[in-house]
């Protein structure tokens, strides 16, 4: 065996190589809460026994809030604790942090719940090979009026021109 | 005076010069005159003439092609490229060149279903591989369809405004790696090439620009630079990759090449990164937990123009 050989040989071991098997990547839900603007609600919500106002459309800053969502839902109740405004509540009356929305979206939402576990549905960043982060539902449907929005397109390039207007001639 | 001073230092050099030349030709007189050795000779005899400002583009010129080069040639092709490409744009630039992956098979999925023509992904792929703003280079071309409809010619990519629009769909198109490429076999210099995990790449270094592949892509896919880049000096984008995102220069080819300089080291493609609503998917079809092996098991998924024989990596869905 030549010089050559034995220092590739060497080099081949020392070097950690990529996985001889299947690369599997491993995913993790995005987290959630430091995104979310008013958190925590202790900011300004400092009487925890105090009188929540109900009915919509609510005081600023929480006067951007929209609700379009399922028709019969009459109550802020219903999703949102009572007694712990920060949390959340289910229908069978668990209780639940703001970054495990998820699974408030599921009671109805069963077909995408296991679209998005396996990946078919919604955003995942970061990196293919090794972790990848999945975006939970309410980063892409606002919670109250889910309906995904429309936006404006990017512009465009321009459309090629042929041939010499008038004008220009 | 000054001209006569000059003439007078530039004597000896050119004896020197006249000196080299002799040498090199008694060597080639005295070896044994094969044709290949004979014009190697007649090369670095020539080289030993070219003045010090030339030597670079002669060394260009008569540089091995990317296949043949050893990993340690490679290094020094890539250092010269990265003193051109500092020298051209005035940044400090760093030239990668990450090695295929053995063990994954790159494909591209996406949901027709959800993607809404916002070309967000069109924004961030240009940020990202440093292609000309004016003329504009674009490596996605998102059409805009009526519903119901699949005629690729009456797709619209001039689209303006707020999207979706009603009783409309939008079908970004672009480099689909296709594992029977029809512009690889094209190419008449060998500049285009498939990798061992299934990138069509472009070596514009060797690249002439004559157009031969974009006329052979049948999803046209490949892009020509008919002026140099013009790029905003805040715009470019410092990693670029030897065969990926490097600045090309003016009469090369250029086309999406599922951002190899960021996904051979793990990370996602910048369009699928920047893509608002999830619609784009990524991934390694070897592994069969990736969402785009479980996409091919459950979904109904279609690639373009399959009647072609191409083998497209890139497929649409409905999800």
């Amino acid at each position: 065996m030549s010089k050559i050989h034995m220092v590739n040989l060497i080099l081949l071991f020392m070097v950690p190589s990529m996985p001889k098997g299947n690369i599997i990547a491993e995913v993790k839900t995005m987290p959630r809460i430091k995104k979310i603007k008013n958190f925590p609600c202790s900011k300004c919500h400092k009487n925890k026994k105090r009188n929540f106002q109900i009915s919509l459309p609510l005081n600023s800053p929480h006067n951007e809030i929209v609700f379009n969502h399922m028709p019969s839902i009459n109550s802020c109740y219903q999703c949102h604790s009572k007694n712990n405004i920060k949390g959340l509540i289910l229908r069978d009356g668990r209780k639940l942090s703001l970054s495990n929305s998820n699974q408030l979206c599921w009671q109805c939402h069963g077909e995408i719940k296991n679209d998005w576990r396996t990946g078919l549905h919604g955003k995942e960043t970061g990196s293919w090979l090794t972790t990848k982060y999945r975006y939970s539902c309410i980063e892409c449907h606002e919670a109250h009026s889910p309906r995904p929005h429309s936006m404006k397109a990017e512009p465009s390039i321009q459309r090629p021109k042929f041939g010499i207007t008038k004008q220009e001639h | 005076m000054k001209n006569i001073d000059n003439d007078n230092s530039s004597i000896p050099n050119e004896l020197k010069r006249a000196q080299r030349v002799e040498k090199k030709t008694k060597q080639v007189l005295d070896t044994k005159i094969e044709r290949r050795g004979f014009l190697k000779m007649a090369a670095a005899a020539a080289a030993a003439t070219l003045p010090a400002k030339e030597a670079p583009a002669f060394f260009d010129f008569f540089k091995k092609h990317y296949k043949e080069m050893t990993p340690a040639e490679k290094k020094v092709a890539i250092a010269k490229l990265e003193k051109k490409l500092e020298k051209k744009l005035g940044l400090d630039i760093n030239v990668t060149n990450p090695d295929p992956i053995d063990n994954a098979h790159f494909v591209y999925g996406l949901d027709l279903s959800k993607c809404n023509g916002s070309r967000k992904c069109v924004t961030a792929c240009v940020k990202e591989n440093n292609q000309g703003r004016d003329p504009a280079i674009q490596y996605i071309k998102v059409l805009e369809m009526d519903i119901g409809t699949m005629n690729l010619e009456k797709g619209d990519q001039y689209y303006n405004g707020i999207v979706p629009k009603k009783g409309k769909f939008y079908m970004p198109i672009q480099c689909h790696q296709c594992d029977n490429p029809p512009c690889v076999k094209s190419c008449p210099v060998e500049a285009t090439w498939k990798e061992k995990d299934g990138i069509v790449v472009i070596d514009s270094e060797w690249c002439i620009g004559c157009r031969y592949c974009m006329a052979a892509c049948p999803y046209e896919a490949r892009r020509f630079n008919y002026s140099e880049p013009k790029i905003p000096k805040k715009e470019v984008n410092t990693t670029q990759g030897y065969l990926s995102n490097r600045v090309k220069p003016k009469g090369v080819v250029e086309k999406c090449h599922f951002c190899l300089h960021r996904t051979r080291e793990g990370k996602l493609p910048a369009c699928q990164e920047a893509c608002p609503t999830g619609a784009r998917k990524f991934g390694n079809l070897n592994d069969p937990k990736s969402d785009v092996a479980i996409i091919f098991k459950k979904k109904r998924i279609f690639v373009l123009k399959e009647e072609l024989n191409t083998s497209p990596r890139f497929f649409y869905y409905f999800g």
